[in-house]
């Protein structure tokens, strides 16, 4: 198994404490070279070390993790957020596929983070990604028009509207699009209708998620609705009657 | 027809007028009816007397012949413009209306009176009065006022344009007019009531009779209809100021329970300010960490302190006003697990400067810890070295103060580290807080108050913050 380095900021030491005895007990193969108090410090260690990702906390005085990578420039290390609690930035992680943390920390969800970077194509998309995450922030009540998924093969960005539907496959989705593409993300369903929702989204059924405006044509009796580039995507009866009640206010 | 067959029918015409304003006055109530039943009673007498020998009944050059000779020629006659001016007052409303035409007619009422009851008594006890030159004079005197008073009067109202007046001007002008050709044809002597109706002069007098209690009923129905409306109009109005009334009640009713609303609402958020879920979920972490270290007694006390501010604040935040004591033992609490999670590495002093007892005094809960957090995390955490944390308690007979004193970097320069998304999160409990003060204030007349000082060294460095808060004892 491929060693992974890292390093932990966080301004408070109990926080910086745990990280770092939770990676040594669960994730083995996580090298961590470093821990900062601050973002001066952070950064300091991040030009020293060149790990390959960064555990950071967003809530510090002074300077914020958000403010630390602006203050940067150029981020060539994946970052995994660390945060208590913060709507907004988790919407924001979601739709620029940054890997985020909530405190107090879950194992499991440390062990499946870590497993995504050690899959993950080296700083993938970094900078675009970057900057539609502080889009993101900046504007909470703006929708974005793009999502970034990361795929078994790299990271992607998509133009929303451009997706058709999403087909969960276990834990992974499978994105199908207008051009006729299609990716595997290796975040589940359930992350992406939580942001897909407010962007006309409908998950139809428990593996479907579908985009309204490409419905195509609803076949009633069968329980499937026909999608613009031709697939079928199911419609549960437990759904069938809030999905009419959508396409009416359509 | 002859003067003499025309009689009874005009007689009989004005005696059902009589009673026909009678019973309209019985159902009505409206004293017009009454004023004007008297006026045309005034006028059948006068016309019984004056065409019937009375003299047969009541014997011949007797006082009492005399009386009944006097009253039938003066005091019918009088009497009815007495009751015209009364009738005139009830129908026209003068006193409101026309109230200078009222003056007069009432002056001239007096002098009516004083006329006839002068006359009586010269009549029975003094002087020969019928034909003597001298009470032709005065008579005709009289007759002259009446009809000046009159024309007077008629002139106002009908300049007055109303509708009802119109009535009344237009009866009393034809009486007028048929009266003078009366009188006019009375120079040329036919009286002989025997000849062709339309020849005798008095036939003219008759006719403007009946003419005027036309009109005048006319305008009586008039009246009365416009009345009616009126009082359909007014009941319109009743009708409509009370459902105004009613919805006006709703409204307040509605904006009460919109404050009680605004008031559980705030109430939910200031839980929420208190919970701040960074801080809940920090103070988790906190714990966790001490877990994961082998710190068994440190997770212990935490989580022991931790469970007990939130259980604190669970209790406190359904209820308006919690005792002082409870108030400072959540303080505590949660400025313990504040300085845990930091690592002591900030010190605080809760003084408590009150003769009141602590557990007597009422306030709202959870308003002081919000100003804590601000302290910690604006003044202090962005600061090096010694951290200080004062809160002090202090009261006068209706307030209670509570000073926040942090010894942290001011606020000028915390504002400098604020990033848009930053303050987004942090200043929201101050601005629930601000909220909820402005609740109380608008919910009791006493003011609650926060301000915030700035302080200052002698060279004008910032030494750190201190909010005042006053708040208004219950």
């Amino acid at each position: 198994m491929e060693t992974l380095t890292a390093l932990i900021i966080d301004d408070e030491l109990k926080g910086r404490n745990l990280l770092n005895e939770l990676v040594k007990r669960y994730c083995p193969e996580v090298r961590v070279l470093d821990l900062a108090a601050s973002a001066t410090e952070g950064i300091a260690a991040i030009r020293q070390h060149k790990p390959d990702f960064v555990f950071l906390d967003i809530n510090m005085p002074e300077i914020n993790g958000f403010q630390m990578l602006e203050m940067l420039g150029e981020v060539a290390f994946e970052i995994v957020f660390v945060t208590a609690y913060n709507e907004f930035a988790v919407k924001a992680y979601k739709y620029s596929a940054f890997d985020y943390l909530l405190k107090p920390v879950d194992p499991d969800e440390l062990r499946a983070t870590i497993g995504r970077l050690q899959s993950k194509k080296r700083s993938n998309n970094l900078q675009e990604r970057f900057s539609l995450l502080m889009r993101t922030l900046e504007e909470p009540k703006k929708l974005p028009s793009k999502i970034t998924i990361s795929a078994s093969d790299g990271i992607m960005v998509l133009n929303i509207p451009e997706i058709v539907y999403l087909e969960a496959d276990g834990p992974y989705t499978t994105f199908f699009l207008q051009s006729g593409e299609k990716f595997v993300s290796s975040h589940n369903l359930k992350e992406y209708e939580d942001i897909l929702a407010e962007q006309g989204f409908f998950r139809s059924h428990h593996s479907f998620l579908i985009n309204l405006d490409h419905i195509k044509k609803y076949l009633k009796s069968d329980g499937y609705v026909l999608m613009s580039n031709g697939h079928q995507a199911e419609v549960s009866k437990r759904k069938k009657e809030e999905f009419l009640k959508k396409l009416e206010q359509f | 027809m002859t003067y003499t067959e025309m009689l009874p029918y005009f007689m009989g015409m004005m005696s059902m007028m009589m009673l026909y304003m009678a019973l309209q006055y019985m159902f009505l109530r409206d004293k017009a009816y009454l004023y004007y039943k008297f006026y045309i009673a005034c006028w059948i007498l006068f016309f019984f007397f004056r065409e019937t020998d009375f003299y047969n009944w009541v014997g011949d050059d007797t006082r009492l012949s005399w009386f009944v000779f006097v009253f039938h020629r003066i005091g019918f006659p009088m009497l009815s413009y007495v009751f015209y001016f009364w009738f005139g007052k009830s129908f026209l409303d003068l006193p409101r209306t026309f109230p200078h035409i009222w003056r007069i007619f009432r002056i001239a009422q007096i002098v009516i009176l004083t006329y006839i009851g002068f006359i009586i008594i010269i009549a029975l006890w003094f002087a020969e009065v019928d034909r003597t030159p001298w009470y032709e004079t005065l008579h005709t005197l009289m007759r002259v006022l009446t009809a000046v008073v009159s024309i007077y009067g008629i002139r106002k109202v009908y300049q007055g344009g109303e509708m009802v007046g119109k009535y009344f001007v237009t009866g009393s002008l034809l009486l007028l007019i048929f009266g003078m050709l009366a009188m006019l044809l009375t120079f040329f002597g036919n009286t002989d009531s025997d000849d062709v109706a339309w020849k005798i002069p008095l036939f003219y007098m008759h006719v403007g009779v009946v003419l005027e209690i036309l009109c005048f009923s006319l305008g009586l129905s008039y009246k009365n209809k416009l009345t009616e409306v009126q009082k359909f109009s007014m009941e319109q109005a009743l009708l409509s100021e009370r459902e105004q009334r009613e919805i006006e009640q709703l409204k307040i009713a509605l904006e009460k329970q919109e404050l009680n609303r605004q008031m559980t609402n705030l109430r939910m958020r200031a839980l929420r300010s208190q919970m701040n879920p960074h801080f809940l979920f920090n103070s988790l972490n906190a714990i966790q960490e001490c877990i994961i270290t082998n710190q068994t007694d440190a997770a212990v006390m935490y989580l022991a302190k931790f469970s007990r501010l939130v259980r604190l604040i669970l209790e406190n935040s359904d209820k308006p006003t919690i005792p002082l004591s409870k108030e400072i033992d959540t303080l505590r609490l949660y400025l313990d697990v504040e300085a845990l999670r930091f690592a002591h590495s900030f010190h605080y002093d809760l003084t408590i400067n009150t003769q009141l007892d602590p557990s007597l005094i009422n306030i709202p809960p959870m308003l002081v810890q919000p100003y804590a957090e601000n302290a910690i995390w604006h003044g202090l955490l962005n600061k090096k070295g010694e951290r200080q944390l004062n809160i002090t308690f202090s009261s006068d007979e209706d307030s209670l103060y509570v000073s926040i004193e942090d010894n942290g970097i001011g606020r000028k320069k915390s504002a400098e580290f604020e990033s848009p998304a930053k303050k987004n999160k942090t200043s929201m409990g101050m601005k629930l807080t601000n909220e909820r003060l402005n609740i109380i204030n608008e919910l009791s007349e006493d003011q609650a108050l926060a301000e915030v000082e700035d302080l200052i060294d002698s060279s004008g460095t910032p030494m750190g913050t201190r909010v005042n808060l006053t708040l208004p004892l219950l």
